[in-house]
């Protein structure tokens, strides 16, 4: 027997891409296959399994919609953007993730409301992405008593508005560390049926946030958890 | 008394079907979503057959765990399927029908696994 077997991964991202969405597929076409082949009786069986399906289908159409988010951002004049609050924009989020967090025992410490006007200029839309994907892999990535935090830190004198999404789940592992801005990667940790999620999520972050003119920097300890730290420049409003 | 299957898969999702159908047929049947814990019942219980992921938490686990399993003789008789979306068309560099004499499992089948065809691989290799 050989000792080394000859499995070897092309890293070409499509390859990975096409891996990665080939997953969900198979498991959506063995969900329906069970019903199909009549190997089901019971219908409340019958639709757990097809709530199961879908769920797996609505992963995927998410996947497609990063694919096509992060192709959008190549474009820098298709992304319409207005002056935004963003301590709006982060309790949209954390209000969208708290049941999430509750059903796993996490919890997610309510935004203080800053004493300083937080305005910044951006696609609102993109922004709420940012914080959601922060967030929801805050939840993922914690542990039953789990916590997460967002501060925002009043600016100093170079006008910009620091952010930080504190956690204390199971943290990054160092390598997963070193590419979690790369496209299609996750983490070890990461098992395939939590979302649909296709590992664009950070990368896609990260390409957002450039594209406010900010920065992101992820700083985590294995077991302790993870600290993301955005900086983005602050707006004075419609008459700066 | 009924055979045991062992499914190993880290997808809950196709576990959750493989049970379903191995159900049905009258199999007793064990999960783990991981190589460790599918030692752990390897080695707590009689199990007379493996339907095993060789790409187990994208590690390729599943060939290590295939490997390590017939190269011990208290395990070395149990047929696996090995079950695997990867191929050609994918890019890694496997291919069963060149590669398959270093790796004994007893069948390949390439997923999405039609489960009237998985019944028929089984009921062959436990006869």
């Amino acid at each position: 027997m050989r000792k080394n077997h000859v499995l070897v991964k092309d890293q070409h991202p499509l390859t990975i891409m096409a891996h990665d969405i080939k997953a969900p597929l198979t498991a959506i076409v063995d969900l329906l296959a069970v019903i199909e082949k009549g190997y089901v009786q019971d219908i409340e069986k019958s639709k757990e399994l097809v709530a199961r399906a879908r769920k797996r289908a609505i992963g995927l159409v998410q996947m497609v919609d990063d694919i096509l988010d992060y192709t959008l951002l190549s474009d820098k004049n298709s992304v319409k953007k207005e002056y935004l609050v963003l301590s709006e924009i982060i309790t949209e989020s954390i209000n969208t993730f708290s049941p999430l967090a509750s059903r796993r025992g996490v919890s997610i410490s309510p935004l203080e409301k800053p004493g300083f006007p937080c305005m910044v200029y951006g696609n609102r839309t993109f922004l709420i992405r940012v914080f959601n994907n922060i967030i929801m892999n805050a939840i993922k990535y914690n542990r039953e008593g789990g916590n997460i935090a967002v501060s925002i830190i009043p600016p100093g004198d170079e006008k910009k508005i620091k952010i930080i999404i504190k956690d204390t789940g199971i943290g990054i592992d160092e390598d997963d560390l070193k590419r979690v801005f790369q496209i299609f990667q996750r983490g070890k940790k990461a098992r395939k049926n939590i979302d649909g999620s296709i590992g664009l999520g950070m990368s896609l972050v990260k390409q957002i946030i450039s594209g406010h003119e900010g920065t992101i920097d992820i700083q985590s300890t294995l077991n302790k958890g993870t600290t993301v730290t955005l900086i983005l420049p602050l707006k004075g409003g419609k008459n700066e | 008394m009924s055979k045991t299957i062992l499914v190993v898969d880290d997808d809950v999702d196709v576990i959750e079907s493989r049970k379903i159908i191995l159900e049905h047929d009258n199999y007793q049947v064990l999960t783990a979503t991981n190589i460790d814990v599918a030692w752990e019942l390897l080695e707590k219980h009689h199990v007379d057959l493996i339907i095993l992921d060789v790409m187990i938490n994208k590690d390729s686990d599943g060939f290590n765990f295939a490997q390590k399993m017939k190269a011990d003789s208290r395990y070395s008789a149990i047929p696996i399927i090995l079950a695997t979306a990867v191929n050609q068309r994918t890019k890694f560099k496997f291919d069963p029908g060149v590669d398959g004499d270093f790796l004994p499992v007893e069948k390949f089948m390439e997923k999405p696994i039609d489960p009237d065809d998985l019944m028929m691989v089984i009921r062959g290799l436990l006869k």
